[in-house]
């Protein structure tokens, strides 16, 4: 283990020239030190239990697959944190050496029988690791240490980043803690780490401006908004209807009562409903800033889809921080030949960060009962059997211009609200499937029935060369002749997708959507 | 004789002197721990390193089931290997001809070496348990109900176990998913789960297989001829050597014999007939005995060693490497 690294700008927050502590940063020593004390206390039951005398009831339980020798280690760095005492470098490469440990075993074991230790080892390591950086200002200082640093309250810049990262890559790797208790500590942690980081922001306001910039370089340079676009707009040639903020009782009806029995329910924008969102108020998404700072500072991990559009080769995932998405992805237009799109697609970013999901309402359209896929519709019965919803399912959808979600169908009736920028989309029909050519069951055993093999852009002519396109048409004969529909979602508006309906979506700008699922 | 050692240390693995509990440092280079008339590595574990001296068995770390298992038979068990994902496989050896009439009975099957020497032996069985567990129940199943002559020597990575047989064939056998482990081609004819040649093995320019090791998702086979071929891999993983395949593949040091080979979970040591120790793959624990955090290539580690002594075999725990020195007489 490396000696952690040094902030860049040497500068720790919140104070930097501190001699107190802040009562966020106090908060969150006191609760390191209790989730070290409480840690240990149980790890030491579970140790002093044999197969004979059955542990008391913990979520540490399946700590025993592990084996002995990772409980007491556990319980040795447990209390060195509690205490802090002993070499803090060496504790904290101890927890590394746990968490490299369950992850070797993640890959050992197919995904479902990966023993129910491992992921909890693979948490603790990783919550015990955040108490140690909790604590780290307070640690007493060995000799050698002593040197070289002085007593430093706060929490440093690189201190903070590493905290998030640690809590970020445990719920991804080995999923929430399945109790309350724990699920409320995560939270209790997130809320804590973004007062440390507010104060923080707000502390640099009483800084000079010049300084102010070059302090805290990672969120003051954040223009006010996002980069125009000059993408190609496509034209617009069947226009979908748009109608004003329409009653709850008129939605109802536009679903039941559809206009051709043929075709079903009809997609239909409507203007005016997202008018009262925070999101689109005082709570602005489209204000970069306002978004980092949701995010701890940009710190929180996101999943990103790296490609034009996931049934392009070459296309991936990676799992990386907001403030690197955005530096990355967002902020500055890509050279051709550059980085790759990176596209936060479908993820269920509210859940993960629920202070914004305060930022939006789920609409009253999502708590009708709306009728099930048209028969015209070949994955109808597949879509039928899908279990009735709570809840709408809430997706994300954040990325710069030029994302495309290729022509697909989803399992659910959508509502595709448009918080910030504006996207093309076209839709077809149930159907049309015919002339669709749905890709199927491929290699691999993935299911791809949803998706369907035409790239829109190729043959409606706006991407790739003559050839292509040409190549395309030959392959897709059929296509020339399925009808749409399509427009051009403006921010502020949104847009019924009825079940098995395909629609392709191709972002104009920089653009923030959020979907609503539901049956 | 004398043990030195480098690398992951975190239960004082490497610490036969007895250390307070929250000393144990990772070693990052090789260091002498350990003397004696003589020295024999017995077994190493996640968490233990067990020796034989010539007072005995010694325990070095936080011992465990197997360590405690070989304690208490007072014996390596070279026929037990044990996988990162839980599973075992253990060889009988029978006197009889068809093991067949003692295996079927439920009990009389656990025989053990114990009872007939590998060299005594005529036949044998493979079993492999799901864990250390169901083996110490006898609660497995056969692969192979009927090996003559028996395999010489069995080991196990990840997810892959190898054993090679007193007539030079290296079989392979473990989860499908890593292919290249298994450097063989998988069939309806030869599935991943079943013991099957690898035969690019076969017929070497200098004799068959006489050693095998393995760890992570890399195996080692060394022939009569001190050639080394490695094979393995696992998809997103660093290649721990640059041109490493599912297919067996000579290295080359210059020309120079291989003596003994040892890979452990990320990285790679071997001894030169010349006395020369190379190392390669991670080193973040210190295990190569360098102060480098990583090595794409082969790289020589010489250890201060007194005129009249000299590497005599090499091996690997987790996360570290253990090298034996003996006097030159």
């Amino acid at each position: 283990m490396e000696e952690m690294k040094v902030s860049r700008r040497g500068s720790r927050l919140p104070l930097r020239n501190a001699t107190v502590s802040t009562p966020a940063h106090q908060e969150l020593v006191n609760i390191a030190v209790q989730r070290a004390s409480d840690s240990r206390k149980r790890l030491e039951l579970l140790f002093d239990s044999t197969e004979t005398t059955i542990a008391p009831a913990s979520p540490l339980q399946t700590l025993l697959e592990c084996g002995n020798a990772v409980i007491k280690l556990l319980i040795q760095v447990a209390e060195s944190i509690q205490n802090h005492k002993g070499d803090f470098h060496l504790v904290i490469a101890r927890l590394e050496d746990l968490i490299n440990l369950a992850t070797e075993k993640f890959y050992a074991f197919p995904f479902k029988d990966v023993p129910a230790g491992w992921r909890v080892l693979f948490r603790e390591s990783s919550l015990l690791k955040v108490s140690a950086l909790s604590v780290k200002s307070v640690w007493s200082q060995s000799d050698q240490d002593k040197k070289s640093s002085q007593l430093c309250l706060g929490l440093s810049e690189t201190e903070l980043d590493e905290i998030v990262k640690t809590i970020d890559t445990a719920l991804i790797m080995a999923g929430p803690p399945p109790s309350d208790a724990g699920q409320a500590e995560i939270s209790t942690l997130f809320r804590i780490l973004q007062n440390i980081n507010d104060a923080s922001s707000e502390n640099d306001l009483d800084e000079p401006a010049a300084k102010r910039q070059k302090l805290n370089s990672r969120t003051s340079p954040y223009k006010a908004t996002f980069p125009q676009s000059t993408v190609f707009v496509p034209p617009i040639s069947r226009p979908v209807p748009r109608i004003a903020t329409l009653t709850f009782d008129r939605f109802e009806k536009h679903m039941q009562n559809p206009q051709s029995t043929a075709l079903g329910p009809e997609p239909l924008i409507i203007t005016g409903t997202l008018d009262h969102w925070p999101a689109r108020n005082e709570r602005p998404w489209n204000r970069p800033s306002y978004l980092m700072s949701k995010t701890i500072g940009g710190r929180r991990l996101v999943p990103i889809e790296l490609g034009r559009s996931y049934v392009d080769e070459g296309w991936g995932q990676k799992i990386i921080s907001f403030r690197e998405f955005m530096e990355q992805y967002i902020l500055y237009i890509q050279e051709p030949g550059g980085l790759a799109t990176g596209y936060l697609a479908q993820h269920d970013l509210f859940a993960q960060i629920p202070s914004l999901r305060q930022d939006i309402a789920v609409l009253d359209y999502c708590y009708t009962s709306p009728p099930p896929a048209h028969q015209s519709s070949p994955l109808a019965e597949k879509h039928s059997m899908n279990p009735q919803l709570d809840e709408p399912l809430l997706n994300a959808w954040f990325g710069p211009a030029g994302t495309i979600s290729p022509l697909h169908v989803d399992p659910y009736h959508n509502i595709l609200t448009q918080v910030v920028g504006r996207k093309y989309i076209r839709l077809y029909a149930p159907r049309e499937s015919t002339k669709l050519y749905a890709r199927g069951v491929e290699d691999g055993g993935v299911d791809m029935e949803n998706t369907s093999a035409l790239d829109i852009g190729v043959l409606a002519g706006w991407d790739g060369t003559e050839d292509e396109q040409l190549e395309a048409r030959e392959k897709f004969p059929l296509f020339k002749q399925a009808e749409y529909v399509d427009c051009i979602l403006e921010d502020g508006e949104c847009l019924y997708i009825p079940v098995g309906w395909w629609h392709y979506v191709r972002s104009l700008s920089v653009s923030f959507s959020v979907s609503f699922w539901w049956n | 004789m004398e043990l030195w050692a480098s690398g992951f240390n975190a239960w004082g693995q490497l610490d036969f002197e007895q250390l307070p509990e929250t000393e144990h440092r990772d070693l990052k280079e090789f260091k002498c721990i350990l003397k004696d008339e003589r020295i024999e590595l017995v077994r190493t574990t996640l968490s233990a390193t067990l020796v034989k001296l010539s007072t005995g068995l010694h325990t070095a770390g936080c011992s465990d089931a197997l360590i405690e298992h070989c304690i208490s038979k007072q014996d390596s068990l070279p026929n037990l290997a044990v996988a990162g994902n839980d599973k075992v496989v253990s060889q009988y050896y029978f006197t009889y001809d068809t093991p067949d009439s003692v295996t079927e009975k439920p009990k009389s099957n656990h025989i053990e070496s114990i009872d007939v020497h590998p060299t005594e032996a005529k036949s044998s069985v493979l079993k492999q348990y799901n864990s250390f567990k169901s083996f110490l129940k006898n609660d497995g199943e056969k692969l192979r109900n009927y090996i003559y002559g028996g395999t010489t020597q069995i080991v196990a990575n990840q997810c892959t176990f190898t054993a090679f047989t007193s007539g030079g064939e290296v079989w392979t056998w473990g989860d499908g998913r890593y292919e290249a482990c298994l450097g063989r081609e998988v069939s309806d004819a030869s599935p991943a789960t079943i013991p099957c040649v690898v035969e690019d093995l076969l017929d070497l320019p200098t004799g068959s297989i006489r050693k095998i090791s393995s760890g992570g998702y890399v195996t080692a086979a060394l022939t009569e001829g001190n050639d080394l071929y490695v094979w393995g891999g696992r998809p997103g993983l660093t290649k721990l050597l640059e041109d490493l395949t599912g297919a067996p593949m000579p290295v080359d040091f210059d020309g120079q014999d291989v003596l003994d080979v040892a890979v452990s979970m990320n990285h790679m040591i071997a001894l030169t007939t010349g006395g020369k120790l190379f190392v390669v793959g991670d080193g973040s624990n210190g295990q190569l005995g360098l102060d480098i955090k990583e090595l794409a290539t082969w790289k020589e580690v010489t250890l201060p060693l007194k005129d009249n002594r000299r590497i005599a075999g090499v091996y690997t725990g987790y996360k570290n490497s253990l090298v034996v020195v003996e006097g030159i007489t």
